[in-house]
């Protein structure tokens, strides 16, 4: 039996990762999260342990390592997947808490959670998985900032981790997913409008460009696709370093351009 | 129920064999745990007992009644081959010993580990035992699965009286399961090994002063502790030495540098391979030949009355025994 820890499993995407992992029959999943409900709702798969998880708790985290080592000494992978998003101003409201929120879950939770395990893939001779997204390569989207952000740091963290652990023969990857409709959209929608409400100075900027978030965020991509490609960078004898999964193609045209053109094609969406 | 005898698991190998007549020879009522009966035990005055370590129930109904579990058992592997067996007879096995002893009252468990349990192996500080022991900083299998197989048993500690010895390099006679060592000295007695070596050493200890040790263990050892079972530092080429003088050979004269053996490592592993032969030559012998093997006997020396004897007569025994061996008198 392999055995996988996962965090951010109580999510939507999460929960269906997890379903195929364990689907796979040789995979034992400790399933982390932090609602409890849905961890208890996870523990009835088979082959699935529901572990308690706050990746931005070391504590927590001390705890879940102990919960996995009543099962096994060996990891054959962590998978990086508890992430949060946020739509705000980069000037107004509480961007800096937002910031810092995000940096804590998105970024610092998968750095505590991948040292403290570290051990234990090591010895497993397991893999890294770390969830980035498609904002963690593009170009970055007004109002969309910190989650930018947060995944540019995930990009450069997992760059820098997998030229660090090559050296003890521990591949680390990456999944660039693009948006699926899950309850982070939902939030993200609210998030949006939220700020429209309450900017002093983009209501004309977001309202203009809320169709084409709706364009965008609510492409109906199937969750299966992604757990289809986890599963790859999980049992691929040899990963990539990166997987790409359902980028955006409206985003994905904006690449072609020079950031000039992209700054224009924004400005004019609005004009 | 009175408890009056020990158990060994491992009875058949290089440790245990010696460990087995060492307690037959104290008066000792002894019973093996064997996966398979062996040719060696013909004579030996013991009760054999057929299991696995794997199985608690074979470890239940072998241990009721003992005062004294000697657990050597284990798998060693530097080929990489046997990985998940060493995993399971090394780390679960242990698991199921410690587990096993506790149920049936068990009064001495005490465990071979390995000074491969110690990381940081290229510096030259004293190593002396520790107050724990993880998989950190270690990098092989077998060490790995050592060093948690040593921490389960000390976790034990206060449940039974537990002991860890852990021994360097073994060296002695009653080699009937082929170790590394061993099957290099087998060459030299056939006159297929006529070089040395101008580097590499290691710290041997004498199989027989084990016994004589974990006998003490049982006895006087405290529980929780660690007792480093080392001896003197042989270089390769004292060892090739001794070894010549005991077979009243002369001592090669050649002396290969590190330099010169490393390009031709995988091919002599894989001959070795094809040979059926025990990996004496793979780029994990070499590196042990160049890490730190100072280790400290003291502990086992002042607690134990461990009493090392000479290295010289130590290599002495064990290539006579194999010369024995070949000549098929043992």
């Amino acid at each position: 039996m392999k055995y996988v820890l996962f965090t951010g499993a109580t999510g939507d995407l999460g929960r269906c990762c997890v379903e195929a992992i364990a689907g796979l029959g040789d995979w034992t999943v400790f399933a982390g999260g932090t609602n409890e409900e849905k961890l208890h709702t996870l523990g009835e798969l088979e082959r699935v342990i529901p572990v308690r998880l706050d990746v931005t708790d070391e504590e927590s985290i001390n705890e879940a390592y102990e919960t996995v080592r009543r099962h096994t000494y060996r990891l054959q992978a962590v998978v990086n997947f508890a992430g949060i998003h946020t739509f705000t101003s980069m000037v107004e409201g509480n961007c800096v808490e937002e910031i810092e929120k995000m940096l804590n879950i998105n970024v610092l939770g998968m750095v505590r959670v991948n040292k403290r395990f570290f051990e234990m893939v090591r010895i497993g001779r397991g893999r890294i998985i770390n969830c980035s997204s498609e904002s963690g390569w593009m170009t970055p989207q007004p109002f969309n900032g910190p989650y930018t952000m947060t995944k540019y740091a995930v990009e450069a963290y997992n760059d820098s981790l997998r030229r660090e652990l090559m050296y003890l023969d521990i591949p680390v990857v990456k999944l660039q997913p693009g948006s699926f409709k899950t309850q982070l959209t939902e939030k993200i929608f609210r998030d949006f409008d939220q700020v429209i409400q309450t900017t002093n100075y983009f209501k004309k900027v977001l309202t203009t460009m809320r169709p084409m978030m709706t364009m965008e965020l609510g492409l109906d991509h199937d969750p299966n696709k992604l757990a289809k490609k986890l599963i790859r960078a999980l049992t691929a004898k040899t990963p990539l370093t990166k997987y790409k999964v359902c980028t955006g193609k409206l985003l994905m045209t904006l690449e072609l351009l020079p950031d000039k053109a992209v700054d224009l094609a924004y400005k004019l969406l609005v004009n | 129920m009175k408890k009056d005898f020990s158990v060994v698991t491992g009875g058949t190998g290089y440790v245990g064999l010696q460990l087995v007549k060492y307690l037959i020879a104290q008066g000792e009522k002894v019973k093996l745990l064997l996966l398979e009966d062996h040719p060696c035990l013909e004579g030996i005055d013991c009760e054999k007992h057929v299991g696995n370590i794997c199985n608690p129930v074979d470890l239940d109904a072998c241990f009721r009644g003992a005062k004294t579990v000697y657990h050597i058992a284990g798998v060693v592997d530097i080929s990489g081959k046997k990985e998940e067996l060493m995993w399971k007879v090394n780390v679960e096995g242990t698991k199921n010993v410690v587990e096993s002893c506790k149920r049936c009252g068990v009064e001495n468990l005490i465990y071979v580990s390995s000074i491969d349990t110690y990381p940081d192996k290229f510096s030259d500080e004293m190593k002396t035992e520790l107050s724990s022991y993880s998989e950190v900083g270690l990098t092989s299998g077998y060490a790995i699965t050592k060093a948690l197989a040593t921490q389960i048993v000390l976790d034990a500690k206060d449940e039974l009286k537990v002991c860890c010895v852990q021994p360097t390099g073994v060296l002695g006679p009653d080699d009937y399961m082929g170790s590394s060592i061993g099957a290099m000295m087998d060459l030299f007695i056939k006159g297929l090994f006529p070089v040395s070596m101008n580097f590499g050493r290691y710290n041997f200890v004498d199989n027989r002063d084990m016994a004589h040790a974990m006998y003490q263990a049982a006895k006087q050892g405290r529980s929780g502790e660690c007792y480093i079972l080392g001896g003197e530092i042989v270089t390769v080429d004292e060892l090739m030495g001794h070894m010549a003088q005991a077979l009243g050979k002369k001592k090669p004269k050649i002396k290969i540098s590190k330099k010169l053996i490393v390009p031709f490592v995988p091919l002599i592993s894989g001959i070795m391979n094809l040979a059926k032969l025990p990996p004496m030559l793979n780029s994990f012998s070499l590196s042990k030949l160049e890490e730190n093997c100072n280790f400290s006997n003291e502990k086992a020396k002042r607690e134990l009355g461990f009493s090392p004897r000479p290295a010289a007569e130590t290599i002495r025994d064990t290539v006579l025994w194999h010369q024995k061996k070949l000549r098929g008198e043992v």
